[in-house]
C-alpha cells in the first residue's frame, strides 16, 4: 500500500464502515424491527457508541497523520506530568476495559520524574493509541499492564516492570538497542492479547498496517494509523517507539520521552 | 428454507444482518456468518449455501482471493454470490463479476432492508 491513491481508497472504505453501521443500526431501531427488549436495546446503543468512537478515532488520526507528514505538527511543550497523563488515560478507558472484560493495572516506578518537558495533549494521544490498541487485541479475561520507568543510559530494560504479569518479551537484541538510549522515561503497555506474527512486526508503526491476522473484537478492525501517529508524535519529540511480541502470548508497545 | 452464508469481517454488520433476518425473514432464510474467506471455504464444504454474501476487504483472505479459490472448487451449479462491501474499487468489482459474481452493493448506498430485497430477488431467480 504505497500510493496516495491506494491510501485514500482504503481510508474512504475504513470511514464508510463505522458511519454506515451507525446509519443501519439507527434505521433498524427507528423502524422498530429489532430491539424487542432492554438487553437488545443496550447492545444496539453500545454498537452505535463503538462505531462513532472508531469513526472519530480514524478522523483524528488522519488529521494528525497529515500534519506529521507535512511537518506541520506544532508542539506546545511545557513541564508536564506523565504520571497524571497515564492515570487519566486509564481512567478514561475504564468503561471500555470493563465492557471488554480486560483488567488494567498501572505500574509506575518511583524514579519517574514529576515533570518532563513535552506537549501533554500530543503525548496523551500517543499513549492513548497504545492503550486503545491493547484493548482491541486483548480478549475477554485478559490483562493489560501500563507502566513507566526512568531509563539511564547504559542500563538494560527493566524487565520486571515491562513484563508485569506477562511473559518475557524483550530479547537480547532489543536490550542491546535499549542500552544505548540516552536518559529517558519509558512509557509502555504490555498486553496478554493474541500477539503479532513475526512477518507483521516490520509493518507496525507504518501508515498502513493490514496485519495477516485480525483478532480484534468488536467492530474495530484497526488499520494501524494510530501507531503511525504515535510514532510521528514521539519522534517529533526526539524519542523512539518500539514493540516486542510473541504470537499467542501478547505484546509490548513503548515509547520514550527524553529527560 | 434457503441458506445464506455471509462472509464479512465487520462484526456489527453480521449481528444486525442476522437479527434483521431473524425478525423479517424468519422461516425463509437461515443465515450463517463467518468473518473471513478461509472460514467461508470451510463452511461451504461442510454445507453448501444457496447464496453467498461476500465482503471484499478482509484481513487474511480478501474477497477476490476467496472467489478465485471457490472457482477452483468448481461447484455445479455455481453458488450465486452477492458482493456487499464499502470498498467501491470498480476494478475489484469487475474482477468479481468475471469470477461469476451475480451482483454487488456498496453497503453504504443501501439500507439493510434494501440489501435484503436484493437478496430476495437473487434467490427468486
Amino acid at each position: 500500500m504505497d500510493s496516495k491513491e491506494d491510501f485514500n481508497s482504503v481510508m474512504i472504505h475504513e470511514l464508510r464502515g463505522p458511519i454506515d453501521s451507525i446509519k443501519k443500526i439507527s434505521e433498524v431501531m427507528r423502524d422498530g424491527r429489532v430491539c424487542g427488549n432492554k438487553k437488545e436495546y443496550a447492545e444496539y446503543i453500545q454498537m452505535i457508541h463503538e462505531s462513532s468512537s472508531y469513526a472519530l478515532e480514524l478522523i483524528n488520526n488522519l488529521l494528525d497523520m497529515a500534519r506529521i507528514e507535512t511537518n506541520r505538527l506544532e508542539l506546545s511543550t511545557r513541564p508536564s506530568d506523565i504520571k497524571q497523563i497515564i492515570n487519566e488515560s486509564v481512567q478514561f478507558f475504564d468503561i471500555d476495559a470493563k465492557i471488554a472484560k480486560v483488567s488494567v493495572t498501572i505500574s509506575i516506578e518511583k524514579n519517574v520524574p514529576d515533570l518532563l518537558e513535552f506537549d501533554p495533549i500530543y503525548i496523551k494521544q500517543a499513549f492513548n493509541n497504545l492503550l486503545l490498541n491493547a484493548l482491541k487485541f486483548t480478549a475477554a479475561g485478559g490483562h493489560i499492564t501500563v507502566w513507566s520507568f526512568l531509563h539511564r543510559e547504559g542500563e538494560p530494560f527493566n524487565e520486571e516492570v515491562v513484563n508485569g504479569q506477562n511473559k518475557l518479551f524483550i530479547n537480547d537484541n532489543k536490550n542491546k538497542e535499549f542500552v544505548q538510549l540516552p536518559d529517558c522515561v519509558v512509557v509502555g503497555v504490555t498486553d496478554s492479547g493474541s500477539g503479532i506474527l513475526e512477518a507483521d512486526m516490520d509493518k507496525l508503526f507504518t501508515k498502513f498496517t493490514q496485519l495477516s491476522s485480525n483478532n480484534s473484537h468488536g467492530s474495530k478492525k484497526g488499520i494501524g494509523l494510530g501507531l503511525a501517529v504515535t510514532k510521528g508524535i514521539i519522534e517529533t519529540h526526539g524519542g523512539i517507539v518500539g514493540a516486542s511480541s510473541h504470537e499467542g502470548a501478547g505484546s509490548v508497545f513503548y515509547f520514550t520521552i527524553n529527560v | 428454507m434457503k441458506k445464506i452464508l455471509l462472509i464479512d469481517d465487520d462484526k456489527i454488520f453480521l449481528k444486525i444482518f442476522r437479527d434483521t433476518i431473524r425478525q423479517e425473514r424468519n422461516e425463509v432464510y437461515e443465515v450463517t456468518t463467518v468473518t473471513g474467506g478461509k472460514e467461508g471455504l470451510i463452511k461451504i464444504r461442510e454445507s453448501r449455501p444457496d447464496l453467498i454474501v461476500l465482503d471484499l476487504k478482509m484481513p487474511g483472505m480478501e474477497g477476490i482471493d476467496f472467489l478465485r479459490e471457490l472457482k477452483k472448487e468448481n461447484f455445479n451449479p455455481q453458488i450465486p454470490i452477492l458482493i456487499s462491501s464499502n470498498f467501491s474499487d470498480m476494478e475489484k468489482i469487475g474482477e468479481g463479476i468475471e469470477l461469476g459474481v451475480k451482483g454487488y452493493v456498496v453497503k453504504s448506498d443501501y439500507s439493510l432492508e434494501g440489501i435484503i430485497k436484493y437478496i430476495d430477488d437473487l434467490l427468486k431467480n
